[in-house]
């Protein structure tokens, strides 16, 4: 069976920074308290929620930013343990903390700013208990830890859970290897762009413009 | 992409995976593969599959005042919730999920949960509690209730309830109060909106509107004052959808919001000006002949006759036709016809509505030696003082853009979607009834895409003797009128003595406005205060008696209110956490105490079908039972326009931008400008103006946004949306900063002569110069000092009785405060 | 050349104290690293946007300390130079020293220092920190053969084959850099010119101590070299600090002159570090020191300067790795990940440095009492 390209497409003409795939994100994976795989930005201002430039010339978008499962990962190449890989099957670029040694090199070669993040206390839960999915990835102090494309549901055939919950309808995900998915069509058919492509990582998060 | 796809796409969005075959390709590499490739999850998928096997999956229901009643699954593993995910409709576009309803884990298990039954021990608002029984508090509070009762009266005892909750079973109160007799607070905010739409457009239900897939047939979408991106997170995807296929949109607001920077065009307008610019949209559009004269003819009251002396409609009687015999009305009784009189200008008479084609639009005639004017004419004359020369000068919208929205919204279908921004001044009914207006002149209603009109829908199809048995009702004051009573000890003229308030759903204390004066009116009249609350509420924090109430998981209910037209339920999950209690038990044992125990021998579930029993939801198979089979049922049709038509459900059957009768949605001692209402005009807010005497020491509007953060003051302790949103903050113009010296994060203090806070300053562009925007719901204990609801005013029109959140005047200086 | 008189039998009466206190700031360092451990890499200033910090600039720092040392320990026995020849066997020591502590330096760093065998049993050759582990472990054998070799062999002819492997060693230096100058993502390190900067830097260290250390030692009664023997090694010192202040002022200037917004941050966060100050003036006041006649050669004077020159490098190491996390290549607001404002090593960090720092004193002492490592004259 060929190898499938998971890829994400966002639609920032749909995008409107609610932060809900931030939320849900935490939830379905029980991120500890102050941890975000996935994050909302504001492109405009200074702050969350203010725009560029001068009233009343106004311009302000959104993108969400967590893991963009390169094609082409500097986290890989720089892992001296492996403990973050790239799966041959679906181009995920997973993590796994129970082999990593806490070195941060991956975090240090990412050029996606703070996708990736270091448990660097033994992470804490609001709710006192684990939460999300039975199958949602494990958190441990002193390892780094970062989006997987939800892979524990995108092995059981269900959509990441950004992707399910988005209130915008904002959020794709599918095969790209696969030309007559919707992600495929939708980057055929929509001007786009990946984030820092001019480093040469070949994101698979596509944004729509 | 195009619209088949596109519905596919919604349609498919879960299945799609299983559809593509991902799971088979999957697992077939991870056997085949050298790397590790997901191995975790594969040792994990099977310690999965035993622990699935035990987590539960129950229907739940989001029910804050966001309007959207987001369906849940509440998953359920080892007795515990672990998770909301959305629920699937009967159509999966409305399968809906925000980042408030994803964080209900961390609601639930909120550790600052009120536990136990407490009793204030220290002074009120000091915030020292002790622990008592359930017994003891509520012999505590019927005592006291009892002991009011025979001392003042039945009506001495009130209750308030806010909006935190959209669910059926809260009606179990209202069945109390009813057979107590006390006497209701309503929580009057958002009804400057609702009285101005439905004077014009009929008494549909609450804020009714077409359904939001609607927008998609409308050539233009018009955002007044609204927050929608926001506010109303769920139904963007609709407008989104729209967009795609060619609406254009614009957003009218002073604040450059989300929707604003979606929109075509975003309209700054200055603060309360609404009224204006659109009856100088309308001055144009009919300079312009613009207007739809067929539509005006047949279905508003425009070629209605206004007698100038009483501005009544001329009746038929007024020249001498006698009134024929109607039919029965509904309790049988004879009725009379006197039809409302027209202009025929073909015989140059007095004709009765209806007996001709077309009546005279415009004119000023003399009938029976009564001057009259046409009910257009009339409107003509108000608008044309505001060409948009004028206009643009108390809008600081532009004259061109003015000229441009008219003729933009007489280029029909226009979706006008009627937020809650424009609303809150005192001068809100109008602006609603402007935009009301707007629409009957382009006869823009009642088909697809042409709309007017907010969007949530209260379920009314239900049955009133479940609310007062014995069919005794207890009073009803405004929640604004009743600082005056409070005051006075008086309403209407007769003496009128509250002494125990119980706040349930609701947070009045932070929530409505000028809350220094509410906190103080009830610090001195009342002698109990009681608040049922999951956590402590800067209301609870002024109770006397604070009543542990269960999460919204830890009890049955149905909500039918909601903006997708669906009753829901909303099931157990979970036992009721420590030592908290439901709605319907705690009205179970006040009313035992109260003697009025009899009514409430039902179990939930047969109280929840007696309260929806009606012939509609009879027809649409509304109660528990089914829904707990079938979870959400629709109970409109589906596409459902508003107004479909021309149906008005007004006294005329036509749109009455002519009001004859104004009439305020709630009674107060204010006194009442009959002559104001019958049309829509501009006046100025009571505070936020230029010309306002404050205006000189408090040159700033302060505005006040509803976040995704919060509903109202909900969520406010989260502590996921308290990283997203770590404290409060006031968003200033950096013009308006940098003449007072303010740099961006500075503490700033925001004050008036009624409260002041101390917040975080956030410089932006995207506030109009002279106004500053919060964001509402924080708690007190959550500013460095004060409270930002401290600045609203009180004061209200006596027609909408509506809070003027946005009708207030501020001055802001830096904060030399310790950080 | 002058001969030279050598105490064989050094004077141990001040370096018992000095054991003592570098002992004892081992001691300290330990203590911190236990509670580093304890409460996870958070007890130090790193964050999520600044991962790296003060522990990799130490590693940086001991690295090409040791890779300079074995440089200025083979060149004068594989290229005959004898006024350099004195050195040789203290550079070596030295350099073995670094080594044991640079390692140590990214023992401190890790969060899970207890997988560290991992990198035996699963380690990625294509990963830049792999390569820089196996060179360690390469110096190490290579430091400690040479060093051997040093201490038994009396013919330089018999010493070339290993110093040569020994200068080699050194050379590699530049495999350090390419830990950084690799990563596309990091617009600072990302550039060829850093394996050079890098050796640069490390010859300026070795340079810098070694000049340190042999005033030091003399003022120990340890050893009695002349002053002007100093003079190439001063030289040297002078030559690479002012190499190096060059190279920031290149990259300065290319970063300016793109005026790309990034780049544009670079400088602007550069000139914006008061690390960027204390390197550029300890430099050229170590610089001034060395090579004026006023006071070039003179002890006191020089071991300022070679002081000077080694903050210049602590500071320049420091504010390379800073560097890398100065510009957010997606800087939008959103939610908090990290404390707002630069990153400041911590009080536990430098707790662990101070303690490696002194584990490198009382290794540098114990080799000085127990070796036989003094200058020796030759004629």
């Amino acid at each position: 069976m060929a190898n499938k390209h998971y890829g994400m497409v966002i639609d920032t003409k749909r995008c409107i920074g609610c932060h809900t795939c931030s939320v849900a994100c935490k939830l379905e994976n029980n991120l500890p308290d102050k941890n975000w795989w996935n994050r909302t930005l504001t492109v405009g201002g200074e702050d969350m929620d203010t725009p560029a430039g001068v009233f009343p010339n106004l311009k302000m978008g959104f993108i969400t930013l967590a893991c963009q499962h390169c094609e082409n990962p500097a986290c890989v190449k720089v892992c001296p343990v492996g403990a973050t890989w790239k799966d041959e099957a679906t181009g995920i670029v997973m993590q796994d903390p129970s082999k990593c040694l806490g070195c941060r090199y991956c975090m240090v070669a990412c050029p996606y700013t703070g996708v990736r993040e270091f448990n660097f206390e033994e992470p804490t839960y609001a709710t006192g208990f684990a939460v999300g999915s039975i199958d949602a990835p494990i958190h441990e102090k002193s390892t780094v830890e970062k989006c997987t494309f939800c892979a524990h549901r995108v092995v059981k055939g269900e959509l990441p859970f950004c992707v399910e919950v988005c209130p915008a309808r904002a959020r794709h995900f599918g095969d790209l290897n696969d030309p007559e998915s919707e992600v495929s069509q939708l980057v055929l058919n929509r001007s786009h762009f990946r984030l820092l492509e001019e480093k040469g990582t070949e994101p698979s998060v596509y944004f729509l413009t | 992409m195009d619209n088949e796809k596109r519905k596919d796409g919604y349609i498919n969005r879960r299945d799609f995976l299983k559809v593509s075959g991902a799971t088979a390709g999957v697992a077939a590499v991870v056997g085949a593969s050298r790397r590790p490739v997901l191995r975790t999850l594969e040792e994990v998928s099977v310690q999965q599959q035993a622990a699935n096997a035990g987590e539960q999956i129950f229907s739940g229901v989001c029910k804050p005042n966001c309007f959207s009643a987001c369906g849940l699954n509440v998953h359920v593993r080892d007795g515990k919730i672990v998770k909301t995910s959305p629920a699937d409709f009967p159509d999966k576009k409305f399968n809906r999920i925000c980042l408030r309803g994803l964080s209900h884990v961390q609601r639930t298990y909120n550790p600052e949960r009120i536990k136990y039954p407490m009793k204030r021990v220290g002074e009120r608002g000091e915030d020292k509690w002790e622990r008592i029984t359930w017994d003891e508090a509520i012999t505590l509070i019927t005592d006291k209730w009892k002991q009011i009762r025979s001392e003042y009266g039945d009506y001495a005892n009130s209750m308030i309830t806010g909006s935190g909750s959209y669910g059926a079973i809260q009606n179990m109160y209202k069945r109390l109060r009813n057979l107590i007799g006390g006497t209701a607070l309503s929580y009057d905010v958002d009804l400057g909106s609702l009285l101005g739409l439905n004077r014009v457009k009929g008494w549909e239900g609450l804020w009714v509107g077409s359904d939001e897939a609607d927008i998609v047939n409308a050539k233009t979408f018009i955002g007044w004052g609204s927050n929608m991106t926001n506010a109303q997170i769920q139904q963007w995807h609709f407008l989104a959808d729209a967009i795609e296929k060619g609406t254009k949109v614009i957003a009218i607001d002073p604040v450059f919001t989300i929707l604003a920077s979606k929109a075509d065009e975003h309209v700054s307008i200055r603060p309360g000006s609404d009224p204006a610019l659109i009856l100088s949209m309308m001055q144009v559009i009919i300079s312009e002949n613009l207007h739809n004269v067929p539509f005006l003819l047949a279905h508003t009251v425009a070629p209605f006759l206004v007698r100038e002396d009483t501005g009544k409609f001329l009746r038929m009687s007024d020249k001498g036709v006698e009134p024929i015999d109607g039919p029965l009305d509904a309790a049988g009784k004879p009725t009379k016809i006197d039809p409302i009189a027209v202009w025929d200008p073909a015989t140059n008479t007095a004709v009765a509505v209806n007996s001709i084609e077309t009546p005279a639009l415009e004119g000023v005639y003399e009938v029976a030696g009564i001057k009259v004017h046409t009910a257009f004419e009339l409107l003509k004359k108000e608008v044309n003082q505001y060409p948009p020369e004028v206009a643009a000068k108390l809008t600081e919208v532009p004259e061109e853009t003015i000229h441009h929205l008219a003729r933009v919204s007489a280029d029909t279908p226009v979706y006008h979607y009627v937020g809650f921004g424009a609303q809150a001044y005192d001068n809100g009914v109008h602006s609603a009834h402007a935009v009301a207006t707007l629409a009957a002149i382009t006869g823009n209603i009642g088909y697809p895409g042409a709309h007017v009109g907010a969007q949530i829908t209260f379920y009314t199809n239900t049955n009133p003797k479940f609310l007062a048995p014995t069919d005794s009702k207890g009073g009803t004051i405004s929640n604004l009128v009743y600082r005056k009573v409070l005051k006075t000890g008086t309403f209407q003229g007769n003496p009128y003595a509250l002494k125990s308030l119980l706040v349930i759903y609701g947070n009045p204390a932070n929530t409505l406005p000028d809350t220094n004066e509410w906190i103080n009116e009830f610090n001195a009249s009342f002698d109990l205060v009681v608040v049922a609350d999951m956590t402590f509420t800067d209301t609870a924090r002024y109770a006397d008696i604070v009543l542990p109430v269960c999460d919204w998981f830890e009890t049955l209910d149905v909500v039918a209110n909601s903006q997708h037209y669906h009753a829901q339920i909303s099931e157990k999950a979970i036992e009721p956490l420590y030592e908290s209690k439901s709605d319907a038990d705690i009205v179970r044992m006040l009313a035992d105490k109260m003697g009025v125990g009899e009514y409430f021998t039902k179990s939930d579930e047969e109280y929840l079908d007696e309260f929806l029993s009606s012939p509609k939801s009879e027809e649409f198979g509304i109660n528990v039972k089914n829904l707990r089979e079938k979870k959400r049922i629709r109970y409109m049709k589906e596409p459902f326009i508003s107004c479909e038509g021309n149906v008005f459900l007004t006294p005329t059957r036509r749109m009455e931008f002519y009001v004859e009768n104004p009439t305020p949605l709630a009674s107060s001692d204010e006194p009442l400008d009959i002559e104001r209402e019958h049309l829509p005009r501009f006046f100025p807010p009571v505070e936020a103006w230029p010309d306002n005497s404050l205006y000189k020491k408090y040159p700033l509007v302060l505005l006040s946004e509803r976040p995704r953060f919060r509903v109202h003051s909900q969520w406010y302790d989260t502590p996921w949306l308290r990283e997203l949103e770590p404290e409060p903050f006031v968003k200033i113009n950096v013009k308006d900063a940098a003449a007072r010296g303010i740099a961006n994060h500075d503490y700033v203090e925001v004050f008036n002569d009624r409260g002041r806070a101390v917040v975080k300053a956030v410089l932006t562009e995207g506030v109009k110069p002279g106004a500053m925007v919060f964001a509402k719901g924080w708690q007190r204990g959550q500013y460095k000092e004060g409270d930002l609801s401290e600045l609203a005013t009180s004061k209200f029109d006596p027609f909408g009785v509506n809070s003027s959140f946005m009708d207030e005047l501020a001055e802001v200086r830096k904060w030399n405060g310790k950080v | 050349m002058t001969t030279t008189t050598v105490n064989e039998t050094p004077k141990k009466s001040n370096l018992p104290v000095w054991l003592v206190v570098s002992g004892l700031l081992f001691l300290l360092g330990v203590f911190a690293w236990i509670i580093q451990l304890r409460q996870g890499v958070g007890a130090t200033s790193l964050h999520n946007l600044n991962a790296w910090g003060a522990y990799i600039a130490g590693f940086i720092f001991f690295m090409g300390l040791s890779a300079g040392m074995l440089v200025l320990g083979s060149l004068p026995i594989l290229f005959n130079l004898p006024r350099f020849r004195p050195y040789a066997k203290l550079a070596a020591f030295v350099a073995l020293a670094s080594l044991v502590v640079g390692g140590l330096f990214i023992l401190v760093d890790l969060g899970h220092p207890d997988r560290l065998w991992r990198l035996v049993r699963f380690g990625n050759l294509g990963s830049p920190m792999l390569w820089d582990l196996l060179l360690t472990v390469a110096y190490l054998i290579v430091a400690t053969v040479f060093l051997r070799r040093l201490m038994t062999v009396k013919s330089d002819d018999a010493l070339k084959p290993i110093a040569l492997l020994a200068f080699f060693a050194g050379l590699a230096d530049g495999l350090t850099a390419f830990v950084f100058a690799t990563q596309v993502g990091r617009e600072f390190w990302f550039s060829a010119v850093q394996p050079i900067a890098f050796f640069v830097a490390a010859l300026a260290s070795a340079g810098a101590l070694l000049l340190l250390l042999m005033v030091g030692l003399k003022a120990a009664g340890y050893n009695v070299l002349e002053c002007c023997d100093l003079a190439p090694l001063a030289g040297l010192t002078a030559a690479t600090v002012g190499l190096g202040l060059l190279l920031n002022v290149s990259e300065l200037v290319t970063h300016w002159f793109s005026r790309s917004t990034n780049a544009l941050e670079i400088v602007n966060a550069m000139l914006g570090s008061p690390l960027f100050w204390v390197e550029v003036i300890a430099g050229i006041a170590a610089i001034l020191l060395l090579l004026l006649p006023a006071t070039r050669l003179q002890s006191g004077w020089m071991a300022a300067g070679a002081v000077l020159a080694l903050i210049y490098l602590a500071a320049k190491r420091l504010l390379f790795v800073n560097m890398g996390f100065a510009v957010q290549n997606i800087n939008y607001a959103g939610v908090q990940i990290a404390p707002v404002g630069g990153y400041t090593p911590g009080l536990v960090e430098l707790g662990v440095i101070l303690g490696l720092i002194g584990l490198f004193a009382f290794l540098l002492i114990l080799g000085f009492n127990n070796l036989r490592l003094a200058p020796t004259a030759r004629s």
